[in-house]
Parts: C-alpha cells; sequence; structure tokens
C-alpha cells in the first residue's frame, strides 16, 4: 500500500490497523473515502479534531463485512475449518504414533506450568494483602526515622498527637486512624473467670471506618469514642461468651469495666493485621500524659483521592521541626538546629498500605511482614522452570523434524503455502500447551495441600479472581503454544519438498548446534540451581546448629500475664519448681535471648584520664539463677550472688562489650551506666561468653547483665522430655497462678521460628529445584534417544567392522558428557554470584568451598549419564543385522 | 442469495445513490443523508448498508479515476440496477396502498403540532 507522505497525513497507525484488518479488496475504496473525509474535516474543524474522527470512522469499518477472513488473507476460501479439522487429526495422530516423545513433551509442560501455576497463586496472593480495605490506594502509614546522637529509632511508630494534629491543620488528610501497642495477648476477667485474649490492640473509632471492617452487630460510627469500650471480632465473642450474645457485656481488662460496643467479622489473613480485641484508644491516652515524644501509635492516615503522598510528607516534617525538634535537647541531648545535621537526621515519612506486607521490614511491625525477597526468587524459578519446559519443547520438535519432513513435503506438493504450514505447527504446539494446561490444573489441585505446607498458608484453587484466572490461563497457553512452537514451525515449513520426499536429510550442523547449545544452558541453569539449593540449605542448618552461646535445647518460657495474681502465690510457686525432679533451675526476667525483651543503656568509663566515650549496650536486668538457667558460661569473673550486697552494684559484660569499651583489665573496671535520665557507678564482676540474642544476620551486639529484676516472663531449665517438663509445668502453673492462661514456649521452637521466612524460602527453592531438574532431565531422555535412534545404523557398521560394545558405549556418552561439563563450567561463576549475594545478609555464615560447585557439577553429570545410558547401552548392545536391515 | 427485503437505511442508501447520479460514492453518500436526514452516521455504516445492496443485487459499482483529494486512490462508484429499481418501486407502491387504506378516523385529531 502506497504511503502519503505529504505533512498532515491521517494517523499512520490506524492506517495500518485498517490495511492489516481490512479485506485486500475493499481498501482502496475505503481508504480513499476517508481518507478525503479527512482532507475535509482538517479545513473545516483542524488536524486534531480531524484526526480523532478519522480513527472513530476507521474504527467504525471493524465490521464483518469489511474485515479479513480469519487466518486466510483469501476471503472466498471456506476451506479454513476442514483444514483445521484436519490439523487437528494429525497431531492427534503423531501425539499416539511416538507416544515417548509425545509423554516426554507433555509431561514437561505440565511439571512447567504446574509449578509456575503454584509460584502464581502465591504471589498473588502475596501481592493481594490489605487491598480488601476500601481506598486502600488513598491509605498511607507514617513511619518515623530517627538518629539522633547514639539513639536510632525507625519505626513504623507516631506521636501520639500527630493524628488530631494533621486531620485539624492539613486539607489531604480525609481521616486519621490510631492503634496503639501493635498486636499482644493479654487475658481480661469475666467474673470470676479468667480468660485469655490474643490479637488485642488500643484503637481510635475512626479505625473502624478507615479501615473496612464489616461489622455484624453493633455501630461502628464512634464506638470506641469512650475510654472503657472494646469491639471483636465473631470468634473472640465466641470464646468469650459462647452461646451468648455479646453486645453489651462486661470485660474486665486491667481492672477497669469495659463494654462491648460491638462486634465484626474476623479479619482476614490476607493483612498486615489481624485484630480480634480492640479496645479503646482513649483508655490508653485518659490514662498517661502522652504528647509529641510519645512515639508508640500506629498512625494511618486517608489522603484525599487526588491528594500527593509527598506533598503530605512536607506537612508532616514541617510539624517534626515545630513540635518534635524544640524536644530533641531534652530527650536526646541533640540541640533543635542540629537534628538534621552532624550525622544526625529526623524525618516522617509514608508508607502505601498496600505495600506494608511486602517491602515494610521495619523494628515493631505489628506482625511479621512476608518477604519480597522470597516472591521474586520464587517467581524467578517458576519461569526458569517453564522456560527449560519451552526448550525442551523446541529441541524434541526439531529433533523429530527428520519424520515430520515427508508430512511437510507432501503439503507443499499438494499446494500448501509456508503461511499455512507455519499455522498448522503453531496450532500443534498450541494444542500441547492447551493439553499441558488442562494437565498441569488437575496436578496444581493435587499438590496444592503440599505446597500450602511449605508455604505455610491455606491458598485454594480457583478459576476466578481479577482478573480471572481461567482467562490468563487460557492466553498464557496461547502465548507459550506459539512462543515454544514458532522456531520448530519455521525450521520445519522452510524444507525443501523435494529433498525431504527423496529422503535426503535437511540437517545441516547448525541445527544440531543450536540444540546443543539449548542443551548446555538447560543444564547451567539445573546446575545453578543445584548450587544455590546445596547453599541454602547448608547456611539454614549452619544456623540451626551454630553453638550460640547459651543453650536453647532444654529451655522453657513462661509468660506472666498478671503480675499480682502470680505474686500473690509466688513462694508457693517456687517451692513448687524447685521440688520437682525434672525442673533443674529457673529465673525471671522477660529479657531473653530470643524473643525476649531488650533495652538500651549507654555505658560509659570513668576515672583518671579515661575517655567520655559512651558505648549503647543492651541491658538485661537479671538475677543470680539467669546465667545457669540460660545455659551461658562465664569467660572470666564470677556471677552475681545473693549474698553480695555489693552485687546490686556488679556488671557481667559479654566479651563484645568488654572490646568494645577497650578495656584493658576488664574484670573490676568501673564504669557509669546511663538509664533514662539517671547515672549510675558500677563495676564489672564478671565476662560472660558472646551469645547470639538477635538473629545471624546481625553480629553480636555489646551487652550487660545487672541485678534487677523483670517480672514479665520465667525461664525454666529442664531434663528429660520437653513434654513432660510442660506438662509438670502445666500443673504446677493451673494450680497455683490464680487462673492465669498457661502460655508457655519451648526456646528451641521460638529459635525455629525465627527463621520461618528462610525455612520458607529453603523449601520452595528445594521443591521447585527438584521440578526444574526433573523438566530437564525429561528433555534430555528425549534427546538421547533421538540421537541413539538416528545412529543405529552407524552403530551397526562399527559393530560389523569389529568395535565392542563398550567402545560404542563410551563414544555414545561422550558425545553427551562434552555439552554438560560446558554447561557446569558455565554454571560457576552465575552459581557462585546468585549464593554469595544471597549469603552477604548473613554476618555469620558458611564460606562458599569449591566443594559446592564440584558437587553440584558431579551430580549433573551423572544424572545425565544415567539418563543417557540406558539408551546407549541398548543400542551398543543391540545385534547389527537387526540395525542394517531394514531397507 | 441473502433475502431481497430491503431495510430502511438501505431503502435510504438507495435513493440517495439515485439522487447523486451518476456521482454516487461512499463518503459521498454519507454526507447527502446527513444533509437530507440529519442523521449521522458512519462512513463505515454506508459501507456496510452499499456492500448489502451489492450482494442482493440491488446496486452495481465501477471504480473511478484517482483523484488527489483521496491521496491518489480510487473511488468506487454506485449505480442502481433494475432489480434495484423494482425493489424501491415495491416499497413505495406498498407505502402508498398502505397510506391510502388508514381510515381518517385513525389520524383524526392528531394535529402535527403534537398536541390533542
Amino acid at each position: 500500500m502506497e504511503n502519503d507522505t505529504r505533512p498532515n497525513r491521517p494517523p499512520a497507525l490506524a492506517d495500518k490497523i485498517l490495511n492489516w484488518l481490512c479485506r485486500d479488496e475493499l481498501i482502496e475504496e475505503i481508504r480513499g473515502d476517508l481518507h478525503e473525509f479527512y482532507g475535509m474535516e482538517r479545513a473545516e474543524k483542524g488536524a486534531l479534531r480531524a484526526k480523532w474522527t478519522y480513527w472513530y470512522h476507521m474504527l467504525h469499518f471493524l465490521r464483518p463485512f469489511a474485515l479479513k477472513k480469519l487466518f486466510s488473507s483469501n476471503s472466498q476460501n471456506s476451506n479454513n475449518i476442514a483444514m483445521y479439522k484436519n490439523y487437528f487429526l494429525i497431531a492427534l495422530r503423531n501425539f499416539r504414533k511416538d507416544k515417548l516423545y509425545s509423554f516426554l513433551n507433555l509431561s514437561g509442560l505440565t511439571i512447567g506450568i504446574a509449578s509456575c501455576l503454584m509460584i502464581f497463586l502465591y504471589v498473588r496472593d502475596e501481592y493481594s494483602f490489605d487491598k480488601h480495605h476500601e481506598g486502600y490506594e488513598q491509605i498511607y502509614r507514617v513511619v518515623t526515622d530517627l538518629k539522633l546522637g547514639d539513639r536510632e529509632f525507625h519505626r513504623p511508630l507516631a506521636p501520639v498527637v500527630l493524628a488530631e494534629h494533621l486531620t485539624e491543620t492539613v486539607p489531604e488528610v480525609e481521616e486519621a486512624a490510631r492503634f496503639m501497642v501493635g498486636q499482644f495477648n493479654s487475658v481480661v476477667d469475666l467474673g470470676d473467670q479468667q480468660m485469655q485474649i490474643k490479637n488485642a490492640t488500643y484503637a481510635t473509632s475512626e479505625a473502624l471506618s478507615v479501615f473496612t471492617i464489616p461489622f455484624v452487630a453493633g455501630n461502628p460510627d464512634r464506638a470506641l469514642d469512650d475510654p472503657k469500650t472494646v469491639v471483636m471480632s465473631e470468634s473472640m465473642a465466641t470464646h468469650l461468651f459462647p452461646n451468648e450474645d455479646a453486645m453489651g457485656k462486661i470485660v474486665t481488662f486491667n481492672t477497669d469495666d469495659f463494654i462491648v460496643k460491638g462486634i465484626y467479622k474476623d479479619m482476614t489473613e490476607n493483612s498486615h493485621f489481624k485484630f480480634d480485641f480492640i479496645m479503646s484508644y482513649a483508655y490508653q491516652t485518659s490514662r498517661f500524659e502522652m504528647g509529641w515524644m510519645s512515639l508508640n501509635t500506629y498512625t494511618y492516615l486517608k489522603l484525599a483521592k487526588a491528594a500527593s503522598p509527598a506533598a503530605v510528607e512536607v506537612k508532616l516534617n514541617e510539624a517534626l521541626q515545630t513540635y518534635i525538634a524544640p524536644l530533641t535537647q531534652e530527650t536526646f541531648n541533640v540541640p533543635a538546629d542540629e537534628i538534621n545535621a552532624n550525622g544526625n537526621h529526623a524525618r516522617f515519612y509514608l508508607q502505601a498500605l498496600a505495600d506494608i506486607h511486602l517491602k515494610s521490614n521495619l523494628d515493631r511491625e505489628i506482625n511479621a511482614n512476608g518477604s519480597l525477597e522470597n516472591v521474586r526468587t520464587i517467581s524467578i524459578i517458576g519461569m526458569i522452570i517453564l522456560f527449560i519446559a519451552g526448550i525442551n519443547f523446541v529441541n524434541l520438535s526439531t529433533a523429530r523434524a527428520a519424520i515430520r519432513g515427508k508430512e511437510v513435503g507432501v503439503r507443499k506438493v499438494l499446494g500448501s503455502k509456508r503461511k499455512q504450514l507455519i499455522t498448522q505447527f503453531l496450532f500443534e504446539s498450541t494444542l500441547y500447551s492447551f493439553g499441558a494446561f488442562i494437565l498441569a490444573t488437575g496436578v496444581v489441585i493435587l499438590m496444592l495441600p503440599y505446597f500450602n505446607q511449605i508455604i505455610g498458608r491455606e491458598l485454594s484453587f480457583s478459576l476466578g479472581g481479577t482478573p480471572p484466572l481461567w482467562l490468563l490461563m487460557t492466553l498464557a497457553a496461547v502465548v507459550l503454544g506459539v512462543g515454544a512452537g514458532c522456531y520448530p514451525a519455521f525450521v520445519l515449513s522452510s524444507f525443501n519438498p523435494g529433498k525431504t520426499l527423496k529422503g535426503q536429510s535437511q540437517f545441516k550442523t547448525g541445527k544440531s548446534w543450536l540444540r546443543s547449545s539449548l542443551v548446555v544452558l538447560q543444564f547451567s541453569i539445573s546446575t545453578t540451581l543445584i548450587v544455590v539449593t546445596l547453599v541454602v540449605n547448608n547456611q539454614l542448618s549452619y544456623v540451626m546448629d551454630k553453638p550460640l552461646g547459651f543453650d536453647k535445647d532444654k529451655l522453657i518460657t513462661l509468660d506472666i500475664m498478671d503480675l499480682n495474681r502470680y505474686d500473690l502465690n509466688e513462694e508457693v510457686l517456687k517451692n513448687e519448681l524447685e521440688s520437682k525432679p525434672n525442673i533443674e533451675s529457673y529465673s525471671r526476667s522477660g529479657f531473653v535471648p530470643v524473643s525476649g525483651s531488650r533495652r538500651q543503656f549507654y555505658l560509659e568509663k570513668y576515672g583518671e584520664g579515661a575517655t567520655k566515650e559512651s558505648v549503647s549496650v543492651q541491658s538485661w536486668p537479671v538475677n543470680e539463677t539467669y546465667i545457669p538457667t540460660q545455659g551461658m558460661s562465664l569467660k572470666a569473673g564470677r556471677n552475681f550472688s545473693k549474698d553480695l550486697a555489693s552485687d546490686t552494684a556488679g556488671l557481667i559484660l559479654n566479651e563484645t562489650a568488654a572490646r568494645s569499651l577497650q578495656l584493658e583489665k576488664p574484670l573490676g573496671a568501673r564504669l557509669t551506666l546511663k538509664a533514662g535520665g539517671d547515672s549510675y557507678n558500677m563495676q564489672v564482676i564478671g565476662i560472660v561468653e558472646d551469645f547470639h540474642f538477635a538473629s545471624m544476620k546481625e553480629s553480636i551486639k555489646p551487652l550487660i547483665f545487672y541485678q534487677g529484676s523483670d517480672p514479665w516472663s520465667i525461664s525454666v531449665r529442664f531434663s528429660g522430655s520437653p513434654q513432660e517438663a510442660l506438662s509438670t509445668l502445666k500443673n504446677i502453673w493451673e494450680n497455683n497462678s490464680g487462673g492465669q492462661p498457661f502460655v508457655a514456649d519451648l526456646v528451641s521452637q521460638q529459635y525455629t521460628n525465627q527463621y520461618q521466612k528462610e525455612d520458607q524460602m529453603k523449601g520452595l527453592v528445594n521443591a521447585f529445584s527438584i521440578l526444574a531438574i526433573c523438566v530437564a532431565i525429561l528433555g534430555l531422555v528425549g534427546l538421547a534417544t533421538f540421537m541413539t535412534e538416528q545412529r543405529r545404523k552407524e552403530m551397526g557398521i562399527r559393530k560389523v567392522l569389529g568395535a565392542k560394545p563398550i567402545q560404542l558405549f563410551a563414544g555414545l556418552l561422550k558425545k553427551f558428557t562434552i555439552p554438560i561439563i560446558i554447561s557446569c563450567l558455565l554454571a560457576v561463576p552465575v552459581a557462585y554470584l546468585a549464593a554469595n549475594s544471597w549469603l552477604s545478609e548473613y554476618v555469620y555464615r558458611i564460606s562458599l568451598s569449591p566443594l559446592f560447585f564440584i558437587g553440584a557439577s558431579l551430580l549433573m553429570i551423572l544424572m545425565a549419564w544415567l539418563t543417557v545410558s540406558f539408551q546407549s547401552l541398548k543400542v551398543a548392545r543391540s545385534n547389527p543385522t537387526e540395525n542394517l536391515r531394514y531397507e | 442469495m441473502k433475502g431481497t427485503q430491503l431495510g430502511e437505511f438501505e431503502e435510504l442508501v438507495l435513493l440517495i445513490i439515485g439522487v447523486l447520479y451518476p456521482n454516487a460514492y461512499g463518503l459521498q453518500i454519507r454526507i447527502e443523508i446527513m444533509e437530507q436526514t440529519g442523521r449521522k452516521v458512519a462512513i463505515g455504516a454506508v459501507h456496510s448498508a452499499l456492500s448489502r445492496l451489492q450482494d442482493k443485487g440491488f446496486v452495481k459499482s465501477a471504480l473511478a479515476e484517482a483523484t488527489h483529494e483521496r491521496g491518489g486512490r480510487r473511488k468506487r462508484l454506485f449505480q442502481i440496477t433494475a432489480a434495484g429499481k423494482d425493489a424501491m418501486e415495491k416499497n413505495h407502491e406498498l407505502r402508498n396502498s398502505l397510506w391510502n387504506k388508514i381510515p381518517d378516523m385513525a389520524l383524526k385529531g392528531l394535529s402535527y403540532g403534537g398536541s390533542v
């Protein structure tokens, strides 16, 4: 079609679409009319209007009379459907004729697609977090990021009064929701009965309207305005008031009576918070004096529709300058004009609600969030598996080209155009991909429970969703079919009919070179996956088995919920604990290595010539039974003693603290402990061996013990079986705790739970790496079968000429070994980089020994050999007369 | 052969082809329809109707000279065939006879202003 080159010509894209879709014999008059019309319109209404109307009228030509008939340039051809029937029949016959090939192709694709589907379900679930809230795009969370002096504070918490200030002064903020304390477990009294409550929080009434929380009873509007009000989830209501209506009932918390104002549907798991018991925020603010320095409130802002979060951030930081800066001198010892200088910074910023689950990983999140890294890694692995399956398809199809060549020849002789042949092969590969998708759906339905176990979720398979899964799957099936089928289709349809019909091979060496490099690619990807899998597994077992400096086994922590009730019976409890043979020792402190409280104080040397440099240290109040109960060991000095009154001014340092204070003689050194506004003069009496009290991703920080008490938890060291110890404890507890719930955990279990995300990652990587390798091996089986079949005659002749079976076998094996070795070599640098970047997160990590790479390569070669040798052996041992006879 | 009924829009197009003789082609027909009836139609709709008319054998067409305004493309000129003329006449007669059969009473009281 000629192109109009005058300036101001009608939109070229519209013309192109028209050319592409309209029948050739009509195109001239249609374009002529449109063009003439365009000229008139432009003269009358200007170029822009003319262009729009041009598009409008162009689109109006897309009706049946003008459109090309599907898949054919010739509208007179009504033969199309018959041809497709034929393609379908031939595809089916070919499928049946070579069962091994069809099986390999289909199973590879099925595994690939099933993996991708499951991964897709997981990823979609991860991205669905918090999106059920109406207008979630407008909701943001305020994060405070301070580094003032030695103090760092980077948490999703904001000052108590910030929300009020913003709703009053910033017009973009429509509403502000507040939570305090996050998600905690506690106890409430119902008459004389004490019940455990889980997932409790304090919230303002606005939280019930900013977030979509459907109520089944009561009215959410202003429900939590009064200090002593509470709303709860349906399941909490049934827990507290079985077979009763909870509305209007009284629940006693902290000796205060709360009235139940509403009941809402249980919150979904797909949210970064899941509260079951929401008490009034006003309860907290009415009891304590709180202001701009009370950084303890999760603040969510619902912005106006068109408002920009960046503009609101500016106003947030103006508020920070006005209200917080004047207070920093007193709290942080940093003058107001230096809060953004000398290495200090102070700012607020906003997080979009939908980003919190995957992208926010701050201190004091309401719940442990998801991991974007896991989601990314697993998506990549999914695509890799599909890619490997696609390579199989290409390799096996082109390998079988010689067989299909005759068919192509006959079709061409009978008048098939190349375009039609391409259509045929694409149609065939799309059929395969649809078949694989249907099988994969079945596989997913069967395998989903196991997958759920790995990821710790309850995913279910349904074809719906937005966008609907069936639609995505259909599209993906077409894309995959065409994507994997297009290279074979082009190769097969290019055959010269004269040659193929005469029986000449169409193979040039180039084609088999391409196959080999695809195999190399597959196997280097697989080898990389093996290396990464080995590294992940080794690192995680290293983390699990590493000596921690305390003994996490045979240790139980027991949470105290109600101090008053506990203290009443403390003596009895103590005696009971001491009298049991399987309880070795116990100590009372909430500061424990795995999941306890943390407190940061400052330590300074004092005395003559001492530098006034202060070191920030974890400061844990403990008693004399703490160190033996935790199974820690003293490097030097001694433990606290009950009998020495002077020990109240004694300190036990960990090795890191001793090092970072640069004490020449740590034992007996005099130090100043700065806690809050007060200073205490202390003396070091012992050094405890470094122990891990944070994740292996962080180095051990300076820490001190001082004599004191933190009442919130008891650690118990036991002997014998954990179940026995737990039941012993439970008995004692139920008789003496005044009816408090029994909330105890094995420390070893808590420790494992710390690495839940990593463990999940390990499970995913293991499962899907194995699948990827399976798919690659399937491909190799097919290729080996095909290539050895092709060389049957050669093997027969060699044998007749005196070659021994073992020589033939070795020859065949060599042909496959070389590409595998090349792929292992290629995999080493990639695997090194991948493994290293994953390990770099850990401070305490394994070293990347060459053994990983050698092991993975050997494993790969071994598997390839096993696969190939079966076929090779068959051919090498076969009778030459059979191989040579048929002709 | 498709049905040989003449649709309302088709009849309009057919009439206009007659009016414009011998210069009836897609775009011109559309312009004429808009001028005569005030109806807004897409060019594609006109082409679609023309194609149907041709399928039914009511019009015949031939490509004319290329012109500059059309970017060097030829236009297709349409003429009414004998069958087309028959169909139009049949429609016309049917309408007239039906019109004459309407009793006066039925239209009495219906003024053109629309008020009763």
